[in-house]
């Protein structure tokens, strides 16, 4: 799975962290760290933070 | 010469002067004492905005989960809420994790394709609402407007019939009225008419969602039928902190935002020259005259936060308001300005879990309104009458806005 965060667009709400933790992680308030290409066990979670973000600023590819 | 800034003592607190303009409090608060305590109470009031930001941030030690609060009532309303489902609070009054169960379910209401397919009826309502009074070239924006326009917006996202928004209008002044109690206590008469319009809400959701089975449709409501292994208590829970989530600050919002542009002419002729520049007055009134003016959370257990501790045990209040004027970080505070560095910042929506999911309706209906309004009224301005804010602590929103045009 290939997971895509537009840094330009995400604010650090957290919510990727919540439904995803194996995949996104706030290092701080203004900090997000990802991993872009997690194991496929890890495509619902990483699905599930597409639709929480509330900036949309995620996207998940094959 | 220096100006004199007033100290927190000289502030008599609360007060009709800090509801009307809380803005010299809120600096005196930000200056001399950032974790503010509550006179009486086990509670103290945030700030500045690096505190707020931080205890927003912080779900993990200071919580929003409210089902310890109790408030007490008179056998006649414990009479009539006989009656209800718990009112549980659900997403504002709670945590991770069924606070992100829930709000899972509301999320796909609020995805840009949803909102995209709302702005067209959007448009369209509030035509006819300056329809009804284009022609008069004088109207109360907040009355004749801004209180109108989110209920009827909320029937297209919950996928209720249109004529249904004087009731979700009712409920929602009745919700208001009872939320606030505790810091504006009701008449017991009104306590009791409270009562009795959360028993019909609730009831009326109930109803809706019965007759919404068969199809439900791409509707938060229709969501809410679909939902599995949620109780009804919690999408009746829902179905209410959407309604006055969405109605009471974007009515301030609508408010606040015409009120301020017209207040700076300059600023104003800009954006009847350029309507790209509207998205900007919506940030910066988010910004100044914020509608949701505070949030509150509980700490369990000692916490740090930026400018200071706090035993466990206590209550926060967020000044949201006073964070967005917060010397620190808005350069030069108190001023309007559309095209500030730092528009963006603002905390109007909050941040981290339970950051506004409504945020993308309400900017959209607060940039269909001034674009509307600017092609629609010509030569658009203040009328006579002086506005004042509405005594409500909790949000900020105008009572009223005389406008004047040039009728055809």
């Amino acid at each position: 799975v290939k997971v895509a965060v537009d840094l330009a667009a995400c604010e650090c709400h957290g919510q990727c962290e919540i439904v995803a933790p194996t995949v996104f992680k706030l290092e701080d308030e203004t900090n997000l760290s990802w991993d872009a290409a997690p194991p496929e066990s890890a495509r619902e979670d990483a699905e599930a933070a597409v639709v929480m973000c509330p900036t949309q600023a995620i996207t998940v590819a094959d | 010469m220096p100006e004199t800034r007033r100290r927190v003592e000289d502030f008599e607190y609360p007060s009709e002067e800090i509801q009307q303009c809380p803005y010299p409090f809120f600096e005196a608060l930000r200056a001399e004492c950032p974790v503010y305590p509550v006179k009486g109470r086990k509670a103290v009031q945030l700030s500045r905005y690096e505190d707020v930001a931080a205890a927003m941030a912080n779900w993990r030690h200071i919580s929003s989960d409210r089902s310890w609060l109790t408030s007490e009532m008179s056998p006649e309303v414990a009479a009539v809420l006989e009656e209800a489902w718990d009112d549980r609070d659900v997403l504002l009054g709670e945590d991770p994790p069924s606070q992100t169960q829930h709000r899972r379910l509301v999320a796909p209401a609020f995805a840009p394709k949803r909102i995209a397919q709302l702005r067209n009826r959007v448009v369209a309502m509030a035509n006819e609402l300056i329809d009804g009074f284009a022609a008069d070239g004088h109207a109360d924006w907040v009355t004749q407007y801004a209180n109108l326009l989110p209920a009827r917006v909320m029937t297209a996202l919950f996928g209720v019939p249109f004529s249904d928004h004087e009731r979700l209008t009712r409920y929602t002044e009745d919700y208001l009225d009872w939320t606030a109690k505790m810091l504006n206590p009701l008449a017991p008469e009104r306590e009791v008419e409270c009562a009795h319009s959360i028993v019909s809400f609730q009831r009326y959701v109930h109803e809706r969602l019965e007759a919404m089975k068969d199809e439900p449709g791409e509707n938060l409501f229709g969501d809410l039928v679909q939902a599995e292994n949620v109780t009804l208590g919690v999408k009746i829970d829902i179905a209410k902190t959407m309604l006055i989530a969405g109605v009471e600050t974007t009515r301030g919002l609508l408010g606040s935002s015409m009120k301020l542009l017209l207040e700076h002419p300059d600023q104003a002729d800009r954006v009847r020259a350029d309507r790209d520049l509207i998205p900007q007055v919506i940030e910066e009134s988010l910004r100044i005259e914020s509608p949701a003016q505070r949030a509150s959370r509980w700490v369990p257990d000692d916490v740090e936060i930026p400018n200071g501790e706090l035993p466990g045990g206590h209550y926060m209040n967020l000044l949201i308001g006073s964070a967005n004027r917060d010397e620190r970080v808005f350069d030069d505070p108190d001023r309007f300005d559309i095209d500030r560095e730092e528009l963006g910042r603002h905390l109007a929506f909050g941040k981290g879990v339970h950051f506004c999911i409504g945020s993308p309706l309400a900017r959209m209906e607060g940039v269909v309104s001034l674009e509307l309004a600017f092609e629609r009224l010509p030569n658009l301005r203040l009328g006579g009458a002086a506005s004042a804010y509405r005594a409500n602590p909790l949000t900020r929103a105008l009572d009223s806005l005389e406008l004047e045009w040039d009728a055809s």
